[in-house]
């Protein structure tokens, strides 16, 4: 079974190499004799890779990796072919939901479905570590749908506010 | 024993880095702490330091730590003699310091009345304009709120609109243009009702590629202010300081001592007694004008420390039991240059966005001349409860071009994983060429979002760090471990 890493939003193929003498893993394709040794301290390993020897430090919770190298810290998630399937399956829609940049609450709602806005206007005040911001409409729009109300909750990624556009509101209601 | 009489014990009213950096110094000292602690700082390194632990509650962390009521209830409880606020929550809240003082109990900061006077932003300005000192333009809400638009706009664009009880950018918002004005307004003035209490706002002229320079006080009970040197904190995103530094580069002596003289005047003409801070907008011509007066503990305050070998929270302790300042103008020696770099829970790369997450590893940065004030400790969930800093490293060097060298390699060492941070960026910001040659101004941010975006990593780069990662899921390793590989690379690294 192959194995893929996710890196900046790149998923990238590492599979384990069976082929002693001439590398442990391959990484799109490409052939690597590498091996990580722990280091000393906590976290700290030393990765021998083509011959180089790296120090880094590594702290892995569930599939997510995070990697300190050269002061920079990298965040790799293990991906199961499993979850890429589910995820390839997913349809691409949903592109007019506005979504949580971060986790936050909700300070104030200035709109509610049905309501037509122009683009840049507020939509929503949210409030996230202590600053404010402003949730704008993309576009001209109509609200179709308002997910979250003040005072609520909500972790990042979690869907505000969905937009129709505005001749999609006008077919619907006839 | 304590060695400041009539101080035994201490309240921190406060939280994270600066609970923990109060702490330090009060040990020192010989003065028994103690802290209020909400629930979600049980474990931290500050609720450890102390010696007396105090819960407190809210339906928030932070409406906890802004209960005056309950923080001066606490302080009487326990017998403390003097409360320290650290800086932000209660730190510039007349009323707080007020019912401080009332209750018996010394407030380790100035007097309610010089809070009061210099602490708010509109009356503060209304006081150095009368004392004769220049001022940029502004208009203030609470004059005719009827024609605060008008006015306001009369001051000219771009303006910042600032809450008058505000502080740390809170509540601030920078107007381009008339239309912007009235959406601008409303979100200032709500932050400044949701984090001040105060709904109070005013307009200021945005200085165009203005440096930030502010100049540190001291001042005793007995009529003696001193200055101890001035501080760059230009560099700032959000309106908020990342980057602080003492001396200021590329500012000549003249400069620099009319900036200091004019701060101590201005605190002296305020009566002004302990610690505190007169911040000044530096315009590129050279003029500069007076921005407002931070009565409190700056969170910068260590590179002043770095320079200067005086403990500024030892100082406001000795202030606040009455002691006259040993110190004396003459004798403050500026050694060598100090920078401080605010390392937060955030991700420059996507417009400095709070980020959440747990602190899977914590490693601090060690070596010569490097101070790291963390509150935060390996374990523990960075959540949006409280402020994005999670801590400060400062370091000092014989001159610039080695304390930049030096904050450079700590950064890179500093290793926190589990959640984002901007230890990266701000090692970039210290290699900029502009910052490099001391060409500082609150726009370096925004100006250099090309040069300071994360360097995208070359195919080696990628696939070291993939092969780490590999190697470190135990499932791949599982698999890989079946393939025998000897001698490959036995003790290789132990050369």
């Amino acid at each position: 079974m192959g194995y893929h890493f996710e890196l900046a939003g790149e998923a990238h193929a590492v599979h384990p190499v069976h082929a002693p003498g001439r590398g442990r893993l391959s990484i799109e394709g490409r052939a690597f004799a590498a091996e990580l040794f722990p280091g000393l301290a906590e976290g700290e390993h030393v990765l021998e890779i083509d011959g180089r020897q790296e120090r880094l430090f590594i702290a892995v919770r569930g599939e997510t990796h995070f990697v300190h190298w050269r002061g920079r810290v990298h965040r790799i998630e293990a991906i199961n072919a499993l979850e890429r399937a589910r995820r390839a399956a997913e349809p691409s829609g949903g592109a007019e939901e506005m979504r949580a940049p971060m986790p936050g609450t909700v300070v104030e709602v200035a709109v509610s479905a049905g309501d037509t806005v122009e683009v840049g206007q507020v939509l929503m005040t949210i409030e996230s570590m202590k600053l404010q911001t402003a949730i704008t409409a993309p576009h001209d729009a109509t609200v179709a749908e308002v997910f979250v109300s003040a005072g609520a909750t909500f972790d990042q990624g979690d869907p505000l506010v969905r937009l129709g556009s505005g001749e999609d509101e006008e077919e619907e209601g006839r | 024993m304590t060695s400041v009489p009539g101080i035994e014990k201490v309240l921190i009213a406060n939280r994270g880095e600066i609970a923990l950096r109060v702490a330090t110094t009060l040990r020192r000292l010989g003065i028994a702490s103690a802290a209020v602690v909400h629930a979600a700082d049980a474990e931290s390194p500050a609720a450890q330091a102390v010696d007396e632990v105090c819960p407190i509650d809210g339906e928030t962390p932070v409406a906890a730590h802004l209960d005056a009521d309950r923080i001066v209830a606490i302080a009487r409880e326990i017998g403390a003699d003097a409360i320290h606020p650290g800086y932000g929550f209660l730190a510039e809240n007349a009323p707080f310091a007020e019912a401080v003082e009332a209750a018996g109990i010394r407030f380790i900061g100035p007097t309610s009345e010089a809070i009061r006077l210099m602490g708010d932003k509109i009356a503060s300005r209304r006081f150095v304009a009368k004392a004769g000192y220049p001022l940029t333009p502004s208009a203030s809400e609470e004059d005719d709120p009827d024609t605060f638009v008008t006015r306001a706009a009369e001051v000219g664009f771009p303006l910042l609109i600032k809450a008058s009880a505000g502080g740390g950018g809170k509540g601030m918002q920078i107007v381009q243009s008339e239309g912007e004005l009235p959406q601008a307004i409303d979100l200032a003035r709500s932050e400044a009702l949701r984090y001040f209490a105060d709904d109070r706002i005013y307009a200021e002229r945005y200085v165009e590629a203005p440096r930030h320079v502010e100049v540190q006080i001291l001042a005793d009970a007995h009529g003696k202010v001193l200055h101890l040197g001035e501080r760059d904190c230009s560099i700032q995103r959000r309106f908020q300081k990342l980057v602080e530094e003492t001396p200021a580069p590329a500012m000549d002596d003249g400069l620099r001592r009319r900036i200091c003289e004019q701060a101590v005047g201005i605190a002296s003409a305020a009566g002004y007694r302990n610690a505190g801070t007169v911040e000044f907008v530096l315009a590129p011509d050279g003029e500069f004008y007076f921005l407002e007066m931070n009565t409190r503990l700056q969170v910068e305050h260590p590179v002043t420390e770095m320079v200067t070998g005086v403990d500024l929270v030892e100082q406001q302790v000795r202030v606040a039991a009455g002691e006259p300042l040993e110190l004396d103008q003459d004798a403050i020696r500026f050694e060598g240059a100090s920078i401080e770099c605010r390392l937060c829970a955030e991700d420059p790369d996507e417009d400095f966005r709070p980020a959440v997450g747990p602190l899977l590893l914590v490693r601090p940065p060690e070596g010569p001349g490097v101070r790291f004030d963390g509150g935060i400790s390996q374990g523990q969930e960075v959540t949006t409860a409280f402020d994005p800093m999670l801590a400060k490293l400062i370091v000092h060097g014989r001159d610039r071009e080695e304390a930049i060298a030096r904050a450079r390699k700590a950064l890179a060492e500093t290793v926190i994983l589990g959640c984002t941070t901007n230890a990266a960026y701000l090692e970039r910001v210290l290699g900029h060429d502009d910052f490099v040659a001391g060409r500082v101004e609150t726009g370096f941010i925004p100006r250099n979002e090309a040069d300071l975006a994360t360097p995208v990593l070359t195919t080696e780069e990628r696939d070291t760090v993939l092969a780490a990662a590999a190697l470190s899921n135990r499932d791949f390793v599982e698999r890989v471990g079946a393939v025998p590989e000897p001698a490959a690379s036995i003790g290789v690294w132990q050369n």
